[in-house]
């Protein structure tokens, strides 16, 4: 006879992933049997590049198969999204004049979106598909059902606000996914650096990553890491390192080809994946070699950058953090010399220059005996575990980065929450009516520093409703402000002399209604993932034809300029590249185009100097007519 | 409603130090921060979320020194009103005398007569502060709070001059 059932067994806690949603890449791990482990893909990298790639015909290609598709799909394949998320065009004017993709402006929302041409997508769609990726990827790695992994923590820049922390939560409820912390980068890799460790001290991190600069100061005791103060920049990044390179050899190749090399997106996508690789080269070499060709164009650039040569133009963009660090200090009442430890997160902290310009200002070198690209996963998988309840005794203590303020009537600001308060903080601000009978005062709420409110994020217009009719002035609508654990903003609003509670509504400035994102949720997953075999086959078949193209059309130049070997291999893998216009063997398609590619190497070279000479002919007619 | 004091659980007096009042708000934190409760009802995280919200407000009270006087000072119910103070016409002489240095090195673009202003500005403001330390002392023991109240709100008010001062000086 079986017992009768008391109660039930206390169900195990439902795992809680880690997720780093990073600008050029994200992670995911787990906190499981007294650690964290970032959970590797099939390849054995940990890695998932964040791109997110939009055939005309086929379902969104995600990660390491969506950076296969920049050169040949850059108006529709995604990347640095996080760039775009939660803000509007003109905040970020300067960026969208690189990118391959268009970015444009949404009247509806009010912010920057994705026009892929037969349709507009959001940052946040971007971020879904990538979120998803990386709860499938637990899935598999942990052989569980995906749909049994619904709860997340994100780690965010320190520096996001509002508009980008709400951004971020509608982009894991687009994937289906409950946030159930919104956790500081740096803060993160503070936890995953410190848990368990016997010292109480300061520490400083130093977090560049591919889009975004934080820096935060923290005192660790006995397993509570409580933030002090944290000071960044959205917009200040690895890319940036990438931009400046590729705009000082775009510079050059115009110079030199007469070729507006940026105005193709295509091209815009392929140098820029070129500056990426000179930069990681730069990182343990001397020198390293920027070569880009392109037959269509009549192309054929090469140019040697030495380490100095890249540190002179990256100068500007290290001083800014340099900057922030030593606003940081100062608003955490500390001295260089009164910190333990700096360490350092995030892939751009590899560049030699940017480590030495560190241990510079804090005369020492700074910590990098941990991975700068895991650890801020690890730190969230770490949170996930005091959230569940595993990691017992640890407690992260977070800051708001940013003031928050009340604008006012004549558009100045007056603040009620400072920078750096510590998190969930809430303030309480009286309003009153100006006209008799009044039942709705509006008022914008701003996100900054800076006495304007035009020089401010306004994080929205807010209007209380419902205010019963008095004389002007009688009325005392109190209103609650509430920054949440995850930095964001919660109001409240009740009018004290009839204790009638006002109704709030809030217009989010930047950013989607809940509606929106209900209907988005669902088509956005109708598309089942197709086969990725099959969309490379499709792919490498456009690259092949593209570079067929290319040479056919200066095929008779070739034949007769080019010298015989040359014309011969040309020749050959051309004959090989058409022969193979039927296959499916993606292997086989892939040599063949890298064949033809370096074959015809010798032939961009030639239309190079073709236009070179017509330059200096051109140059001498004009010289004789003036 | 409970004092900054009572929510932290620290002596109620003006010389707390600093690491005492971060140790109080870690041993709240551990039981009252929304994390304790990402499990438990959404009632119960709600209340988590206020209930921590009002610790941080506390500790950010405690840890500055000026809001730290104020809160005391409401705890003993002789709250700070500015408007009724006597500015020492002395202090006033010699601040007048150093806002129209400080506007004339910020018109000559003299950093280094404005960093030594600034620079001596914090000197004062640490020197009135150990004397405000000295004075809470004393005045937090004595049987007749009402004698020396004058005197405190005075040095409280100079205080909060020099700070905005400073504050505006950059």
């Amino acid at each position: 006879m079986k017992l009768p059932i008391l109660g039930q067994e206390p169900q195990a806690s439902e795992l809680i992933l880690g997720i780093d949603l990073g600008t050029t890449h994200s992670l995911v791990a787990v906190f499981q049997h007294g650690e964290s482990r970032v959970l590797g893909g099939d390849d054995g990298n940990n890695l998932i590049p964040s791109v997110v790639s939009f055939p005309e015909d086929g379902a969104p290609v995600i990660g390491s198969a969506a950076v296969e598709r920049m050169q040949l799909d850059p108006l529709r394949t995604i990347y640095s999204a996080k760039r775009l998320i939660g803000r509007s065009v003109e905040d970020i004017e300067r960026e969208i004049a690189t990118l391959p993709y268009k970015v444009v402006h949404s009247e509806k929302r009010d912010m920057a979106v994705i026009d892929l041409g037969d349709r507009v997508i959001t940052p946040q769609e971007v971020s879904a598909h990538i979120l998803r990726a990386c709860r499938d990827r637990a899935a598999k790695q942990l052989k569980l059902d995906a749909d049994s992994l619904k709860k997340v923590v994100i780690t965010v820049p320190a520096y996001f606000d509002d508009a980008q922390r709400q951004a971020t939560r509608r982009s894991a409820a687009l994937a289906g996914l409950e946030v159930m912390r919104i956790v500081s980068e740096p803060t993160a890799a503070a936890l995953a650096y410190g848990l368990n460790k016997k010292e109480n001290c300061k520490v400083v991190v130093f977090d560049l990553g591919g889009g975004t600069f934080d820096v935060s100061v923290l005192e660790l005791h006995d397993d509570v890491f409580r933030v002090i103060a944290t000071a960044g920049d959205t917009h200040l990044g690895g890319d940036d390192f990438d931009r400046a390179i590729m705009m000082h050899c775009a510079a050059e190749i115009r110079e030199q080809s007469g070729v507006d090399v940026l105005a193709a997106p295509s091209a815009r996508a392929a140098l820029r994946m070129i500056s990426e690789n000179v930069k990681k080269q730069l990182s343990s070499n001397e020198e390293a070699e920027f070569v880009y060709h392109d037959a269509n164009a009549g192309i054929a650039y090469r140019r040697m950058i030495d380490w100095r040569t890249f540190q002179n133009w990256i100068i500007p963009h290290v001083q800014r953090t340099l900057d922030h660090c030593v606003n940081a200090l100062h608003d955490a009442k500390q001295t260089p010399d009164s910190i333990d430890e700096i360490i350092l997160v995030g892939g751009s902290t590899r560049v030699p220059f940017v480590k030495a310009a560190v241990a510079q200002l804090f005369n020492r070198p700074a910590n990098d005996n941990i991975n700068p690209e895991e650890v801020v996963a690890r730190g969230a998988a770490i949170q996930a575990g005091i959230l569940g309840g595993e990691v017992k005794n640890a407690l992260l203590l977070d800051v708001t980065p940013l003031s928050l303020g009340i604008g006012t009537a004549e558009g100045t600001v007056s603040k009620i929450i400072n920078r750096n308060s510590a998190i969930p903080v809430q303030a309480k601000e009286g309003f009153t009516t100006y006209v008799d009978g009044q039942t709705a005062v509006k008022f914008t709420i701003v996100q900054g520093e800076r006495e304007l409110v035009k020089d401010n994020r306004t994080l929205g217009e807010f209007e209380l409703r419902g205010i019963p009719p008095m004389a002007a002035g009688l009325p005392q609508i109190g209103v609650r402000f509430h920054l949440d654990a995850n930095g964001m903003l919660n109001v409240f609003a009740k009018e004290e002399k009839s204790g009638v509670g006002a109704s709030i509504s809030i217009e989010p400035k930047h950013g989607l209604t809940d509606t929106e994102v209900e209907s988005m949720l669902a088509d956005a997953w109708q598309n089942a993932e197709q086969d990725l075999e099959t969309r490379r086959v499709i792919d490498l078949h456009s690259q092949r034809k593209n570079v067929l193209r290319a040479v056919h059309k200066h095929q008779k130049m070739a034949e007769e300029n080019l010298g015989k070997e040359q014309w011969q291999e040309l020749h050959k893998a051309t004959l090989a590249a058409e022969d193979i216009a039927d296959s499916t063997d993606a292997k086989a398609i892939k040599n063949c185009v890298d064949d033809l590619e370096n074959a015809s190497i010798a032939l961009a070279e030639l239309l190079m100097n073709d236009v070179a000479n017509n330059a200096v002919k051109n140059q001498k007619v004009s010289d004789l007519n003036s | 409603m409970a004092s900054a004091f009572e929510l932290l659980g620290v002596p109620v007096t003006f010389n707390l130090n600093e690491s005492d009042i971060n140790a109080a708000l870690r041993s709240v934190g551990l039981q009252w921060h929304p994390d304790r409760f990402a499990c438990a009802s959404a009632a119960e995280r709600e209340h988590a979320e206020e209930q921590m919200a009002e610790f941080n407000v506390a500790h950010a009270t405690l840890c500055d020194p000026l809001r730290r006087a104020i809160a005391l000072l409401d705890v003993f119910s002789c709250p700070y009103d500015p408007n009724g103070v006597n500015a020492d016409p002395e202090f006033l002489m010699d601040m007048l005398e150093i806002k129209e240095q400080l506007h004339d090195a910020k018109q000559n673009n003299d950093s280094t007569v404005l960093n030594k202003l600034i620079f001596d500005l914090r000197k004062r403001e640490q020197h009135e502060l150990a004397q405000l330390a000295q004075l809470f002392t004393e005045w937090e023991t004595a049987n007749n709070r009402s004698q020396d109240l004058p005197q405190l709100q005075q040095l409280l008010n100079q205080l909060h001059y020099l700070d905005r001062t400073i504050e505006t000086s950059f």
